[in-house]
């Protein structure tokens, strides 16, 4: 297992073990074929077509907010065998969380993403889990391209509502989400379709009353952002439903996964919401309806991979490469663009020019000797046009740009098109991990 | 208006005169909305979203406030808005005593995403002074940023500008550091416990006249 952090996120990974270390393999080589491994070869038969399980350790699915839902959904797609797992959760567990939550009474305390990442993986080693403690909305976008399947869990409006605008960005085919309403022993999965502009996401479903509950997470120090916030888990009490709904929710939606993940359209349930009350037995399947004035973008990017680094790269060429002229260029990144600062010391305004990780973040120093750090003020989500101007002919490294991020352009009024750069995202920890 | 006494005649004609001067600036606000408008970017949802709401400030704040000023309107990319406004704005104490300015520069910015995420409270608004403003909800170490507690998503820039200007004169104030909604200088927030005679700063709303430095200085030198 191996450890890192990236500016907001801490992450854990278990590397899949191989045939050798489990005797367990996916692998279709009859030489290879072992008992052990033959009987776990599971198979199912569905709808008169065979269709082999093993076809899952090639796909990938991330999992957001690793509660009493979203914790089983992870554990469920461990066993089927999913090739590769990300969960992710900012959370940890309360004294009394094992009433509910999948977890033992000794993990209070502990980081939901390390218990459940773990917890995944000792169900079946054959396959890759990657946990994050942290907010999804801090994954990089290299690694939610790379996802099949989202599925979100969370217990806020918030996360399904930015995982449908980045489904349908990264033109994913599937959101599942898996929720449940206690008071009526409801278990509840709404599925996404949101390749194509004209389907619904989730915020098509909330009214205006509902934006507003939206959960505030950021606390007041923009440097911390969002390790505090308005809203805490210990403010929102325990999780007052039963353990058999949750669980019953999130096997629903761990089977709209299987059938994404499987290609088996006839039976796929394309942006619906199955609903199945555990008191009556009674069970509503509802279409989810487009909503024209929904606030979510609804907008598809077009992906570019790039082979050459930031440092041999400049926003001029990025930008000749989609065919935009400079004056309709427009430019964002995956983080904060920072503009200009204001010296904390003598107030003296600073041009930078930058996309920087976090606020609070080191950018020079000031005439006067002290500090600058980047600061709210003076950043920008899409670069201004008299920074563009400067920063044009310019290396993208020099920009803030690392290898394994990625840089939006868009012509005015065009859609946006993503340029990821090759490499990873950078972890500090495990590149030093490395070194050791 | 001959039959009238000569300073009600004075008093008519500055008001004639101010109701030129406003529909002057009113004018020249509209030339910068529409300059504005003619480089807004982005989808058509976001640009609409941008014009209704620099429109909105304009018309309903900017026109109508005898003291605020609009200084530049960016929609290019976010929306980006800088603006002027006569009120006190505090600054770190002389000895026991408050200085003040009478001038505040807001940077007022909005991101697309905002219309469907929550802006953190201390994202859209802050404030540009050469001295370093001593509010609860102004950070001193990233200079200017204002704190004004949870927003919702697509909260409207009105507001937003309404929120800020009456945060800062104290008419609208957290002073509970525990409070995660707002403090972001807790000896300021210290001083202000202490010193309540400060609060509020001036007790105008903003689409009234303000008396002026003057009177506030005059009010707490006391």
């Amino acid at each position: 297992m191996t450890q890192g952090s990236s500016q907001q996120l801490v992450w854990y990974r278990w590397a899949p073990k191989t045939h050798s270390q489990t005797g367990i393999h996916f692998e279709d080589s009859p030489s290879q074929f072992t008992k052990t491994a033959k009987s776990l070869d599971l198979n199912l038969e569905l709808s008169g077509a065979r269709l082999s399980l093993s076809a899952l350790k090639r796909r990938s699915v991330a999992v957001f907010g690793l509660g009493a839902v979203g914790g089983e959904i992870l554990t469920a797609l461990a066993r089927l065998g999913v090739g590769r797992l990300i969960g992710i959760d900012a959370g940890r567990y309360r004294e009394d969380s094992w009433r509910t939550q999948p977890v033992f009474p000794e993990h209070g305390g502990q980081a939901k993403a390390w218990v459940q990442g773990l917890r995944a993986r000792s169900h079946n080693p054959a396959v890759e889990v990657w946990a994050a403690i942290g907010r999804a909305q801090d994954l990089p976008l290299s690694v939610l391209r790379k996802v099949d399947v989202f599925v979100t869990a969370g217990d806020n409006l918030e996360l399904p509502v930015w995982a449908g605008n980045m489904a349908a960005a990264l033109g994913k085919k599937a959101l599942v989400q898996g929720a449940v309403h206690g008071p009526t022993w409801t278990a509840i999965c709404r599925t996404y379709n949101l390749a194509s502009a004209g389907s619904p996401c989730p915020g098509c479903m909330l009214r205006a009353r509902e934006w507003g509950l939206l959960s505030v997470r950021y606390g007041c120090d923009p440097a911390a952002a969002t390790e505090s916030g308005f809203v805490k888990d210990h403010d929102l009490g325990p999780t007052a439903t039963l353990p058999a709904v949750c669980t019953t929710a999130a096997q629903m939606a761990t089977i709209e996964c299987l059938k994404r993940l499987l290609n088996i359209d006839a039976q796929e349930v394309q942006s619906e919401e199955i609903s199945y009350c555990l008191l009556t037995h009674q069970l509503l399947r509802t279409t989810l309806p487009r909503n024209p004035s929904c606030r979510c973008a609804h907008e598809r990017w077009k992906i570019h991979d790039l082979t050459q680094p930031p440092s041999q790269m400049t926003l001029s060429d990025l930008a000749s490469s989609i065919n935009c002229e400079k004056d309709d260029l427009q430019i964002r990144g995956e983080s904060h663009w920072v503009s200009d600062t204001l010296c904390g010391h003598c107030g003296l305004k600073t041009p930078v020019r930058r996309f920087v990780r976090g606020f609070g973040e080191k950018v020079g120093a000031c005439g006067c000797g002290a500090a600058l750090l980047a600061s709210p003020m003076g950043s920008f989500s899409v670069m201004p046009p008299q920074d563009l101007e400067v920063c044009l002919k310019r290396p993208l490294s020099t920009l803030g740009l690392e290898p394994g991020g990625s840089l939006g352009l868009s012509a005015k009024g065009q859609n946006w098109t993503y340029f990821f750069f090759p490499g990873r995202p950078r972890f500090r920890s495990e590149e030093s991990e490395r070194k050791k | 208006m001959t039959n009238l006494p000569k300073n009600s005649r004075e008093s008519h004609i500055q008001a004639a005169q101010a109701r030129e001067e406003a529909a002057a600036q009113a004018r020249v606000n509209r030339i910068m909305l529409d300059q504005a408008l003619q480089g807004n970017g982005g989808s058509k949802p976001w640009q609409s979203w941008k014009a209704s709401q620099a429109e909105e400030v304009v018309e309903d704040l900017v026109n109508r406030s005898p003291r605020m000023e609009m200084v530049s309107i960016q929609l290019e990319g976010d929306l980006s808005l800088i603006y002027r406004i006569q009120m006190p704005v505090p600054l770190a104490p002389k000895g026991h005593l408050l200085s003040f300015s009478g001038v505040a520069v807001f940077h007022l910015t909005y991101r697309e995403n905002w219309r469907w995420e929550n802006p953190p409270g201390w994202g859209p608004l802050g404030i540009f002074s050469r001295r370093p403003v001593w509010h609860p909800n102004v950070s001193l170490e990233h200079r200017g940023v204002i704190c004004l507690g949870a927003l919702p998503p697509s909260t409207r820039l009105k507001e937003i500008v309404l929120l800020g200007y009456y945060a800062l004169t104290l008419q609208e104030s957290v002073l509970d550091e525990l409070d995660p909604g707002g403090v972001l200088n807790f000896e300021a927030c210290e001083y202000y416990r202490s010193h309540p005679e400060y609060i509020p700063l001036c007790r105008e709303g903003l689409l009234e006249p303000w008396k002026g430095l003057q009177e506030v200085e005059r009010r707490f030198s006391r």
